[in-house]
Order: C-alpha cells, then structure tokens, then sequence
C-alpha cells in the first residue's frame, strides 16, 4: 500500500507549484515529508496496541518505550486526567503537551496523506479548555447564587462564559431557573446567545413561553434547532402548536422543521389556510404539502386537486400538489394520480413525465 | 527479513483476534468520558427533518423529499432512477439542463457528474452536494453563469449512493462499534481507536441487517470507493471482507457502483468533462494522475482555481496531487483513467495535517477524537456548503470550454452598421458570415460591440466587475487594430474598460447578447495615422480580441473549428498562431476595409514597424525645424553683413 500511494518529490513539486501560483502558502504535511518508519498500517497498529496490551510498559521508563508505545501511553493518560480539577502540575503538563508534535501516523484512507494517530496536542488543549470552563462555571454559578442579576449581567458573548452559562443553566434548580428566566423574558429584545439560555431554560422547567421567546427571537444557529426539537418533545401539543405556527407563518429559519414537526400532532388541529397558502411557496411548500399529505382528507384532497387542474394555479402550487399526493402514499392518493395523469389533467409537461415514473 | 518476520506477526495476531466476542458499542458525548462514553467537545449533531437547509445535518429522507420536490417544480432539473442499493432503495441521480441535451449552437452539450455519499459515514457530503443543487436551481434564471450553465451543458450530480449505509449511521447518529478484533473484554486495549458500523459505517450493507448490536455482521460490506476498475485489489485490505477498505469479489460488482455507471451514460459518458467524488475529511482534493500531462495540467490548473476560490472564502482545499501512473481503485481514479477528465475526491473540512490548524474535530475546538473528522458539528455545515458551492461552480464553468467570439458589429456615429460578422454553426464547424462590410474612415468614431458565447464577466452587489471569488484573470479585454501599411505593419491598441461590459439587455450595438456580460460595447477611433502609397483604394485592418473569461481561459482563437473535448484535452482550441494547444489566445479573424483618402499619404515606404506613422510624422517636423532654424541663421548672417 505505502508502494501505491507514496508521493515523489515531483509531487511535492507539484503541490508547491499549485500553491506558489494562488499564492496560497499553507499545506498540509504530505506522505513524502515523513520517516516511511512512522507511517503504521491498521494491521501494524492492532499489533503494537496489543503489544503494549500484554506488557508492563509504563511513561515512568519512556525510554524503553518507541514512539507509539510512548504517544500510546501518553495519549491514554490524558484521556483519563479530569479536567474539572487539574492539579498545578497537570495544568502545567497539559500546556507543554499543547505543543505537541505527532511521530506516529497512519495513512489517509483515500490518498497520500498522513494522519495523526493520537492527536495529543488537541487532547490536551481540550482538557485545558474544560479546566478553564470550569472554573467559569465555578464563578458563574457563585454569582447566581448571590444574585440573579449579577449572573445575568454577564457578557454571555464571551464564548467561554456561554459555554460556562450553559453548564450552570444545566444544574440550577427549578426556583432559579424561573427567577432566570422570568427575568430574561421581560427584556424586549435577547442577543443569540441569551435566546439560546433561555430555551435552555425553557427545557428545564417546561416554560412555553420561554420557548416561544427564545425561538422567535433566533434568526439563525444550530442551537434554534435543537430547542425546537425539545420543545416538540417536551410540551403539550396546544401549547406547541401557537409555536410552531407562528414560527411557519414569520417564515422562520426554523419554519420547515416547524411543519414537519406540525405534522404530528392531530390532523383537526391543522390550520388548513396556512398549509394550502403555502403551497405557493417555493421554499415552504414542500414542507406544506407534507403536512397536508399526512391527514389527505376528502376535503383536502378536492382542495389538492383542484389546485393541480385549476389553470390559476403557478407552477411551484401545482407541484406541490403533486406531492402531497405522492407523499400521502395512500391508495386514494395514487388512484387520484393515475386519474390525473390518464386524463391529462397535469398541465404542465415535464411535470406530467415526471409524475408518470413515480412507482405507485 | 525483517518486514517478512514483521507481516508474520500481523497475520499471526490478526488469527488471534476472532470477532466471535459481542460487539461493543460507544456512545459519542458532547463532555462525558467513560468506558462507554466518549467526548467530542461539542455536541453531537443527530439528524433533523427540514426539507430546506437549515443549520445542521438533514436526515436521509427530508434530503430525498427535498430533492424530489425540486425536481418536480422546476423543469430543469430531472430525476432519474440509476438503480437500487444492495437493500433495494431507488438510487437516484438528477440531471441538471434544458431537455434537448444541445447547446445553443445545436451540438451535444458538455458532461459533468458530481457524486456523493459514497461512504456513509460523511455526513458533509450529501449537505454539500445538495447546496449545489440548490444553487443551480435557486440562480437559474441569473441570466448570467447559472443559466449559461443549464441551457449549455448537462450537469448530472447524484446526492446520495450508499444509501443503505447512510440510514444506518442516521439509524445510530451517536453510537459505534469496537475495533476490528477487540471484544467486550478487550480491557485496557483501545476498543473505539477504529470504530466501525453505526455512526461510523462507511460501507455499504450486503448480508448486513440494521441493528447495530449484531456482532457477525458489523465489519461487512463493501467499499464502494474500492469497487472499481482501475487498481482493483492493489491495497492491503481490498481483498479482506472486514477490512474497512474491502474492494469486493469483483470490479463493479455492487449495483450502488453500477448505478454510478449508469449516472456517467446520463452525461453521455462521452461527454464528461469533470469528476467529482464528494467526501470527508481532510480539507483536500485528492487529484489522480493517470500518464496524460496535458490531461493532467489542466486538472492541475483547475483544482489551483479550486483552492483559490475556496481559500478566498476562508478554508483553503489543498490539491494533493498524485504520483503520475500510480493510484487506488477509487472512482476518481477510475474517471481519471477511464475516461480522461479532470477527476478527483473532494474531502471536505475538517482539515488535516495543516500547520497551525488542529486537525479533525479538534478544528472545532473538540478534544481532537479519533474519526471525530467524520462528525463536523451543526454549527459548521452551513459555512461548508457557502465556501464550496462557488468553487464547483467554477470548475463547471471552465470545463464547459473556452469562449469564441459570437458576432461582431461596428456602427457609426449615425448608429448605422458598418461591419457586421456573425459565426454560424455549419455541419463542418463555424464559418463567418459577413452581412455587412462597409468602409471605414480614418480619424471618424465608431461603436464597437463584440458578443461571446458565455458570460465572460460577473458583478458585486454594486453591479461592478469583479474578479470570480479567488480568481486573478486579466479583466480588461486586449483589442487592436492591426495590418500592413505603406511603411510596415502597424497595430494599435483600442482602448476597453470594464465599464464596456454589457449587463443590460438590448442585443447587438446596446446591451448583452444572451447572457449578461456576454459582450462588450465601446466607442473607438479608427486611426488616421497610418501610413498608405495612394489616397485611393482601401487599407485592410484587422480587428484583434484576446479575452480571458472569469475562470482565466482565453478565447478560442479559431472559431471556425468547434472546441471539444477528445482524450483529456482541448480540441480545435488554437491560439493567435491557429495552432492547437489547451491556452487559446488572440482571434483576429475580422477584416475591416478602410478608405486610404482618410489616412496619411506617404510616398516614402518608410519600413517603420507599429507606430512608424507617428514617428515619420516627427522626423518630417524635425526636418522642417532645423530647415527653417537654417532660414533664420542664414537670415540673421546677411543682416549682419548688411
């Protein structure tokens, strides 16, 4: 293997020349720029594990250790140091070790590129980083406990005191989850990361309103899926419902997980308005017919279908149509279909040839 | 020796390692680290139904029903079942274009396939792979590089084909299996260091079934970027059914990578002219060299245009360039080999082995975990989509061919056409059709409006002329005129700003042609200057246009041949001295007559080269100088002596 994909100077030439050209100077460490004694096989590497397995090998006499067995046992005694109370020492070792350069690779599975084996300097830049999270978290949570205010004064922008929040949010009691969130909610406008907390909040003690607030006030973020998908989990669906259309209806970042989520609550709570607006909407009406296609009533199928013949309708409503039908996958649903597409009622061409090859 | 006693013990220790113990099975925490727990530093992304993108990772079937309903409302974009996987789900690629296959000129379109998920376990894949497909769909009526593409060539990009393999990592988003030959009572040994099925599968799902605590089935199935043709079985592990990198019984033998063939014939095959197998991680691409340097410089060049673009928007793909001859049985290898286009793996961010950059999920300020690559958190994947969608789209726009000049018109200043030449395609190629070739006058104004056969510039947000993100291509058009007076050759530069560039609408002599920034319109002066034996008859000037397009490519100095594409180059791709090459270069096909009364009689024959009419001119003052100074002196002398 090494034969196959070991890279020549030429190639390195080459490498060089693409950089010098976009005068991009950053590369990556090639094949070519390491030891061939450094670059294990998995096979070798299931060897030398096993090896260190069955012997008494230890960090205390490093040199009757090679480079794997070394970044091995060092590697594995990071992983075990707990970052929440590092010792002097082991700060002090876990900063040394930030530094650390790699002396045993493998190779990239798909071309001629070393990885790292045991990426020691990011393990011990993460437990340097938990250490100093903790200890935020240690001052945060002092701050809450004397004042709830003080807590909340703090610059939650800072990423290491977010992530800090975060953790204290995760252990507070149900008394200081309120008085944070009753007291977050009253301002009328909450920055990203303040919106995040308190969705976190609301997960805690089950707040609709917090929730609401929180992701109404997301514009954008990972985090406003993941207390969406909370909140579907955790609350009542008369109380989710207000949510999840007022979400739809702002045409949120979060509005097509907001439908599909809508989807799964009882049929009879469905705003059929909404959803057959939406049809028209090239970016929510997938999301729409979805919904729609999930309690195909009579009625919402005339409604469906009249919108597929009615010659009022655009393309993107018409298409959406169709896939309500198509995704309702119901036998009524396919009959309609095959009755649209014998009588021609699909007006538009490609759509029709499309709709033809649907497996029904 | 050595190395014998060395693959001995392997063997040896591999035989000691039966998979007959229970599997194992890790859970992926954001903090928590325990036997069976490990942290990421950030937390983990599980997958979310939305049927647009959102931020973070799409399950399987909100990419589907996305994709379908595309397909479905927009007309230029047609799905097309290649096939089914291994556990019989539709494996479908969409083609991207008009519904004739021709470009504008009538000829079969040029051919790009972009593949994704191939491994199932590279979740930036199919995110990727979708945004570009959201792109050519969202920008298809830009009138500009978008609709170029879609009305000229036929771009085929297929989302997701191990399918099977990715539900089973959505199935388990967060939970692996031990290391090949561990077991439960592995004890000290690292069971998680090469964690497989679950999260972590990579191939696909023969004999396998969906539940991850079955132990005999956990290391099966076959590498679907090893199951191909060129290279088949050169690595240690092809051959080895549990072997993460198997290759399969034979070449071609698993229908997910028929169905990639299948996909190639959507192109034609052909007419492929660009590859790309889209994976993660390592922030690279990885560029097979078969031996065709002329097929390799170009794909060399374009993935330096990759970079650049990307780098430009914040993360810099580095092209890993491969030994030439030498490769691995993926299908980039086997595109490159195969068919001779431009081919290579993409693997998306995180980087790797990058100084100064932490590698894997460390990137993102994770604890740096094995395989933690694989699972870029949420909170980067709609960064990823926005830094790699323009770069693809580049490579579009080069592979679709360098430009030729379309028509050209010249008007006076009574906004009459003068000279009017149009390329008309004919069974051969193109020949210039002539409609109107009047004489031009020395010293008068003109309008000159040149159309090209794709949009050759695009704008800002402000509407002016802009490099394409990361490129450097010389903006501003080259334009002479040129030809042979009494006293030599001469050329003179036509001066062009970017300003000449047309986004309006309008047609010929006001506006684009068909595609915003397709033509270039601008006032000149027809020099009187120009050196001529009679002040009667016509002196012949040609009209000179060099043009790069925003990829860097120069025009087609030829366009009576038609530029295609034939075993890993350019075709019928000439430069200003018509010979064939992959650089193109300065068209000069353009004749115009100009009246000699309107330029400047010279019985001289001087042989001055460019320019020479100017500096004859000055000598003629110099003479007239010095014979009216001699006047004077002679003057002042007789007064004198008077």
């Amino acid at each position: 293997m090494k034969k196959v994909l070991q890279v020549s100077c030429c190639t390195l030439m080459i490498a060089y020349a693409v950089m010098g050209s976009n005068g991009v100077n950053a590369r990556p460490l090639l094949l070519n720029d390491i030891d061939p004694s450094r670059i294990f096989s998995e096979s070798q590497i299931s060897l030398e594990i096993v090896n260190i397995e069955n012997s008494k090998l230890s960090l205390q006499k490093p040199t009757q250790l090679n480079d794997f067995q070394y970044e091995y046992l060092l590697h594995h005694k990071i992983k075990h140091i707990n970052a929440a109370d590092l010792s002097s020492s082991e700060h002090a070792e876990l900063k040394a070790l930030s530094s650390y350069q790699s002396k045993t690779y493998r190779v990239h599975e798909e071309g001629p590129l070393p990885i790292k084996i045991f990426d020691i300097a990011s393990l011990a830049k993460s437990k340097l980083f938990q250490y100093e999270v903790g200890q935020q978290e240690k001052y945060l949570y002092e701050q809450l406990t004397n004042n709830v205010n003080a807590f909340l004064n703090q610059d939650f922008n800072n990423p290491l005191t977010f992530l800090a929040a975060q953790k204290v949010i995760s252990n507070v009691s149900d008394q200081q989850a309120k008085a944070i969130g009753d007291s977050m909610i009253t301002k009328s406008v909450l920055d990203k990361n303040q919106a995040v907390l308190l969705g976190q909040l609301g997960s805690i003690i089950v707040q609709p309103a917090y929730f609401k607030k929180a992701l109404t006030s997301l514009t954008d973020g990972a985090e406003g899926h993941k207390i969406l998908e909370n909140m579907n989990l955790m609350l009542e669906a008369t109380d989710s419902i207000v949510i999840f259309e007022e979400l739809i209806q702002d045409k949120s970042y979060l509005a097509s997980q907001a439908l599909l989520y809508y989807s799964k609550l009882p049929s009879y709570m469905h705003n059929s308005n909404m959803l057959f607006n939406l049809l028209s909407d090239e970016k929510l009406g997938s999301s729409a017919a979805f919904v729609i296609s999930q309690n195909l009533s009579a009625n919402n199928l005339a409604q469906t279908l009249n919108i597929i013949s009615n010659n009022q309708s655009s393309r993107v409503q018409v298409a959406n149509a169709l896939m309500t039908l198509k995704s309702a996958q119901s036998i009524t649903a396919n009959n309609a279909i095959k009755d649209l597409l014998q009588n021609n009622k699909i007006p538009y061409v490609d759509m029709a040839k499309e709709v033809s090859q649907w497996a029904l | 020796m050595g190395s014998l006693i060395k693959k001995t013990l392997i063997a040896a220790a591999a035989f000691s390692l039966p998979c007959l113990a229970l599997s194992e099975t890790l859970t992926y925490t954001e903090n928590t680290n325990s036997s069976t727990e490990a942290a990421l530093g950030y937390p983990v992304p599980l997958p979310k139904d939305s049927l647009v993108a959102i931020d973070g990772f799409r399950t399987y079937s909100s990419l589907k029903m996305h994709h379908d309903a595309m397909a479905l409302q927009h007309a230029e974009m047609t799905p097309v079942v290649v096939g089914q996987t291994r556990n019989n789900r539709d494996i479908t690629a969409f083609v991207f274009g008009d519904a004739d296959n021709l470009d504008s000129e009538g000829k079969v379109e040029p051919a790009f396939l972009i593949n994704g998920t191939i491994h199932a376990r590279e979740w930036q894949s199919p995110e990727v792979v979708t945004e570009l497909m959201e792109r050519l769909i969202e920008e298809k009526s830009d009138q500009g590089m978008v609709q170029y593409l879609l009305e000229n060539t036929n771009i085929v990009i297929l989302p997701v084909l191990n399918i099977d393999g990715f539900l089973q990592t959505q199935r388990y988003p967060n939970q692996v299996t031990n290391s090949p030959g561990t077991t439960a009572s592995s004890s000290r040994l690292d069971k998680f260091a090469q964690p497989r099925d679950g999260r972590m599968r990579r191939k696909n799902m023969p004999n396998v079934d969906e539940d991850i605590s079955t132990n005999s089935d956990r290391l099966l199935g076959i590498d679907l970027n090893r199951n191909s043709k060129h290279f088949f079985g050169v690595q240690q592990g092809n051959n080895d059914p549990n072997s993460l990198i198997y290759g399969g019984p034979s070449i071609f033998s698993e229908p997910e990578t028929q169905a990639l063939l299948e996909a190639a014939k959507l192109g034609p095959e052909n007419k492929l002219r660009f590859y790309q197998d889209t994976h993660s991680f390592s922030r690279v691409l990885f560029v097979p060299q078969p031996n065709n340097s002329r097929r390799n410089a170009i794909t060399n060049s374009i993935a330096g245009k990759f970079q650049a673009t990307t780098t430009a928007l914040g993360a810099n793909y580095f092209p890993v360039i491969d030994q030439v001859g030498s490769g691995i049985p993926t299908t980039a290898d086997y595109f490159a080999y195969e068919h001779q286009v431009p081919s290579w793996t993409l693997e998306i961010e995180p980087p790797q082995g990058f100084q100064g950059e932490p590698d894997g999920g460390a990137f993102y300020g994770g604890t740096g975990l094995s395989h933690s690559g694989f699972i870029a958190p949420d909170s980067a994947i709609a960064r990823i989509r926005d830094q790699l969608a323009p770069a693809q789209m580049l490579m579009f726009y080069h592979q679709a061919g360098p430009a030729h000049v379309k028509s050209v018109r010249i008007a006076d200043s009574s906004d009459n056409t003068v000279y009017a030449a149009d390329w008309q395609t004919n069974s051969n190629g193109r020949s210039l059709n002539i409609t109107v070739d009047n004489v031009l006058q020395g010293g008068q104004q003109y309008k000159l409006w040149i159309s090209f056969s794709k949009p050759m510039r695009i704008r800002n947000a402000n509407g002016n002329i802009v490099q394409y993100t990361g490129q450097s291509v010389s903006l501003t058009p080259a334009i002479a005129l040129s030809g042979q007076s009494a006293s030599g050759t001469f050329n003179r530069s036509i001066t062009t700003a970017n300003s000449n560039w047309q986004n309006q609408s309008g047609g010929e002599l006001s506006g684009y042609d068909t595609y915003k920034d397709d033509a270039i319109l601008l006032n000149f002066t027809v020099p009187s200057n120009i050196n001529v034996s009679s002040s009667t008859g016509n002196t012949n000037f040609n009209l000179n246009i060099n043009v790069q397009d925003l990829a860097g490519l120069s025009l087609d100095a030829n366009p009576s041949t038609v530029v295609d594409w034939t075993n890993g180059a350019w075709s019928n791709y000439e430069n200003a001295s018509n010979q064939l090459g992959d650089v193109g270069g300065t068209d000069a096909s353009y004749s115009l007559k100009v009246s000699n009364a309107t330029l400047t009689l010279n019985a001289t024959n001087s042989a001055s080269g460019g320019g020479g009419g100017v500096f004859s001119v000055l000598i003629l003052i110099l003479m007239l100088f010095l014979c009216v100074q001699k006047l004077v002196i002679n003057n002042v002398c007789i007064k004198r002596k008077i």
